[in-house]
């Protein structure tokens, strides 16, 4: 058992309240408990403005769409079914530029100029640590969903929470398991060489040790690389698994020329799905991921046990079965990653309505409440699975999904348990004052 | 006291961003960039689209050399029919109704939504106008006249006759006009935000006002064709197009013609400018240019951390292409000089000031290729936008539930197609430029060995050009 599970400790404050801190009671706190819809009816009749700070344009552009439009069906969900509180809720987009600096200047706009209640929405590690900071000097609850690890690292102030989405950690580091037990032990990694493609050399290489596998090559192939096939006999002859986390527009061409080296002879394929993240599978040159495996936040496509919430979640969004849009079978979405916004906007519902949030005096209260919650069960509000949040290092963690390429379509293998995905606390925000 | 808190706050500020500079350097960082059209394109035979590019002009300079004068003049020549007469107030209210929409658009920009694709005021200006309009100024001729900002409320206002206190000194140029132009370009590319709404309102404004208070000191006509920089340019554009109104009558020839026959050879350097700046606003994402400035294109850190360098680079490609074409130019000279064995017909500056225009339709041809992917997204929220343009959730036009696509990046043979007319877009405006160059030099040297000779560098320039433009479509980027 990891360091976490035995630090946490279910919270005794406000267990009262505890109830609400399962996503899948939020929304009908707000319709079946009408004491406290009616005194924040009497106490405010303005919007909760929740400040979006979305990767409009730069390099994270194409996730800042699908981000959006979650977002926009998450709040379009919240209202129709009577807001928080009792008061409509009002998304104040901003573009962050996809650049730290910016990302910066739009959260202190959030807080100073446009009286939002909290900020919430990053994807970008880097705009997350450029932002950080001036949303802790201005003490305004900051809700990002970028996977990264420096929430929980505890790089950043008691002001900064990730509770939608996992991070990249636990991510990697549940892979192992799945890893050495069913597709083998020895393991030859690719990744480009900086470092997003460190963090998973790092952390997989130590799970996979654990795990008693061995990462037996650690390819790093230079970022501005568009063509491969230089590097692939350096992966061993007794390789018995290839793990793979290239990204950036070279990826097709890796995957094609990949596929010309080994033909069909090749080891067990694993690899994450932000390299294909809003691509169609079935894409020319993509024939050879068949029968490889693929990391999933959350299946692309609809699975044999599908869950209501999922399905709700979809038709909410625009998705399809295959994962792209309602309006445009070619538009893929994002959807390994977006769920983050629609359940972290529900975070921040169930958290007002515990605190009974009526402003930004209760700022604090907002984030010991978001804090004090624990299990957060599968619900339309949880569409992605049953989660556990960390009020000491404001990350939550949750399943994992394991994908194999069949017919062109992602099929479920494997679903994590959640306790594959702790790791040891490595800080403890709530001893930070506000 | 108050003021030293200030100071510590700033200094504390300034500790907290340099302390941030370090970890967002050290700190792993999760990577999204994910494949895009870029992918797509890496993996269709651009070699082959570009040499057939490169094949086309070149065989299309070749051409020149062996057809008669007779038919390349006649190719060129225009003509007269009858126009759509119209009164000369129509575009004065023209104009006054664009100064119209353009002050509510400047009011939506400073108080609507500050998200660019939802705000009209970033989509109409950067993808109506800049995009569209100046690509259509380029077919159709000078619309710019009917729907510039400035002349229908100065004639209304002031009268386009009226005397103004100052005149522009003659030897001021176009330098005014240049300026404007290369900090336009300064401030599209290396701006952290150029179409943030709130921003983007305050520069127009600030800009509308200036050209008024220019127009007012000096004259509407001198400030508007020496000073506002981007009447000059859409001025130039309008010469690429093949059709010409005047006055009722209508010109109509080979796309091109006015730039041979147009003797605005004091804009070679606005015109040169163009094509540099606009050429660099595509060479600043590749990888090849992020590994210049020592920036991983996979982790691009945003554009506020690469200001200097794009400045540097964009005035570093003006500076570049007019040596080159400086130098083709002067080569050209030479292989004339040898020829003949006498003093040149005409001097240098003329020959640059007159061939330089031949650039443009490479600037149009570019431009419509650079801008043609971000047109087919940004249109679309320009719809959703006209919709609900205060961000309200309005539904003016009964559109409903409105998604924006992008799938058409994501599939090889609508990637190909886009690719494609990409690339016929820029080799159709290379190949119109080989055949105004040669026009202009038939012009200018007489006879038609000594104009062959002259453009022997500049088909080289051309070919090369091409090679260029073809490559930054289809070169991996990275921001």
């Amino acid at each position: 058992m990891s360091q976490f599970t035995k630090n946490y400790v279910l919270p005794t404050r406000r267990n009262a309240l505890k109830l609400l801190s399962g996503g899948g009671l939020a929304l009908a706190a707000s319709s079946t408990m009408p004491g406290v819809t009616r005194f924040a009816q009497a106490q405010s009749s303005e919007p909760i403005r929740i400040g979006f700070q979305i990767h409009r344009t730069g390099i994270g552009a194409a996730y800042g769409r699908w981000y959006d439009r979650t977002t926009q069906a998450a709040v379009k969900r919240m209202n129709d079914a009577g807001g928080i509180n009792g008061r409509m809720v009002e998304i104040i987009a901003e573009d962050d530029g996809t650049d730290p600096k910016r990302g910066a200047e739009v959260v202190e706009k959030f807080a100073t100029q446009q009286q939002c209640d909290v900020a919430f929405g990053t994807l970008f590690s880097h705009v997350v640590i450029g932002s950080a900071p001036r949303a802790g000097e201005l003490k305004i609850p900051y809700f990002v969903v970028s996977e990264g690890h420096h929430v929980a690292s505890g790089i950043l102030n008691r002001y900064t929470l990730q509770p939608g989405i996992t991070d990249v950690k636990s991510q990697v580091e549940a892979m192992a398991p799945f890893v050495s037990t069913n597709l083998g032990k020895k393991v030859a990694m690719i990744y480009p060489d900086f470092a997003f493609g460190h963090d998973h050399r790092d952390y997989f290489t130590a799970a996979l040790a654990k795990n008693g596998g061995e990462v037996i090559a650690q390819i790093a192939i230079p970022p501005t690389e568009t063509s491969f096939t230089k590097y692939f006999p350096k992966i061993p002859q007794q390789t018995e698994v290839l793990y793979h986390v290239m990204v950036g527009p070279a990826v097709l061409t890796f995957v094609k020329e990949l596929g010309e080296f080994f033909g069909s002879n090749h080891p067990e394929i694993f690899g994450f799905i932000d390299s294909l993240e809003a691509v169609d599978i079935q894409s020319p040159g993509l024939e050879f991921l068949e029968g490889t495996y693929f990391w999933e936040g959350n299946p692309r496509y609809v699975q044999n046990n599908q869950t209501s919430h999922d399905k709700m979640y979809r038709t909410a969004v625009g998705v399809d079965e295959s994962g792209a849009s309602v309006s445009d079978s070619r538009d893929i979405s994002t959807y390994a990653h977006m769920f983050g916004c629609w359940e972290t906007l529900n975070i921040i519902k169930a958290g007002m309505e515990m605190s009974d949030y009526q402003g930004p005096q209760h700022r604090s209260r907002l984030i010991e409440a978001v804090e004090d919650m624990t299990d957060i069960p599968l619900s339309d509000d949880h569409p992605q699975g049953a989660k556990i949040f960390n009020g000491k290092t404001h990350q939550v963690f949750g399943h994992q999904y394991i994908s194999k390429v069949e017919n062109g379509r992602m099929v479920l293998a494997h679903t994590t348990s959640i306790e594959d995905t702790f790791y040891p606390d490595e800080t403890d925000y709530t001893t930070q004052p506000f | 006291m108050k003021k030293l808190t200030r100071i510590g706050n700033h200094i504390g500020r300034q500790v907290v961003s340099a302390i941030l500079a370090i970890i967002l350097v050290a700190y792993p960082l999760r990577s999204f960039a994910h494949p895009s059209e870029q992918g797509f394109v890496l993996l269709l035979p651009t070699d082959f689209y570009i040499a057939t590019g490169i094949a086309t002009v070149a065989l299309t300079a070749a051409a020149l050399a062996r057809l008669p004068t007779t038919t390349i003049t006649f190719l060129f020549s225009n003509r007269t029919f009858v126009g759509l007469r119209h009164h000369s107030w129509m575009p004065t209210l023209s104009s006054f109704c664009s100064t119209l929409v353009l002050v509510v658009l400047i009011l939506i920009g400073l108080s609507g939504s500050g998200d660019p694709l939802s705000n009209p005021l970033s989509l109409v200006i950067w993808t109506v106008w800049w995009t569209a309009l100046l690509f259509l100024q380029g077919i159709l001729g000078d619309l710019w006249k009917w729907i510039n900002p400035w002349t229908g409320i100065y004639d209304l206002c002031i009268g386009s006759n009226a005397n103004t206190p100052l005149k522009l000194p003659d030897r001021l140029g176009n330098s005014v006009g240049l300026c404007g132009l290369i900090l336009f370009f300064a401030f599209t590319l290396a701006d952290p935000a150029p179409d943030y709404p709130p921003r983007l309102a305050l520069v127009t404004a600030l800009y509308w006002m200036a050209t008024f208070i220019g127009m007012c000191l000096f004259g509407r006509d001198p400030w508007l064709s020496r000073c506002e920089c981007f009447t000059m340019l859409f001025r130039l554009f309008a010469l690429i197009s093949g059709i010409r109104t005047t006055k009722g009558t209508c010109h109509v020839g080979f796309p091109g013609w006015q730039i041979v026959t147009s003797r605005k050879s004091s804009f070679s350097v606005f015109a040169l400018t163009a094509l540099a700046a606009g050429s660099f606003d595509g060479m600043n994402e590749t990888f090849w240019w992020l590994s210049q400035i020592g920036v991983n294109p996979l982790e691009f850190p945003g554009r506020s951390a690469v200001i200097g360098q794009t400045i540097g680079g964009m005035i570093g490609a003006i500076i570049l292409l007019h040596c080159l074409f400086a130098l083709c130019i002067a080569t050209g000279q030479y292989l004339v000089r040898k020829h003949t064995g006498g003093p040149l017909p005409i001097s240098f500056s003329l020959a640059f000031g007159r061939l330089a225009l031949s650039v443009l339709p490479i600037a149009l041809g570019y431009h419509f290729a650079h801008y043609l992917p971000a047109f087919l997204v940004n249109s679309q929220y320009l719809v959703a936008a006209t919709n609900d343009p205060l961000t309200r959730g309005a539904d003016l036009f009964g559109l409903g539930v409105f998604y924006v696509t992008t799938g058409f990046f994501y599939t090889q043979d609508t990637v190909r197609v886009i690719l494609l007319t990409q690339c016929v877009a820029i080799v159709i405006g290379h190949m119109i430029a080989v055949l105004t160059a040669h026009l202009i030099a038939l012009g200018l040297y007489g006879t038609n060995r000594q104009a062959i000779l002259s453009q022997i560098p500049m088909a080289v320039f051309m070919i090369l050009y091409t090679l260029l433009s073809l490559w930054l479509l289809a070169a991996p980027r990275g921001a």
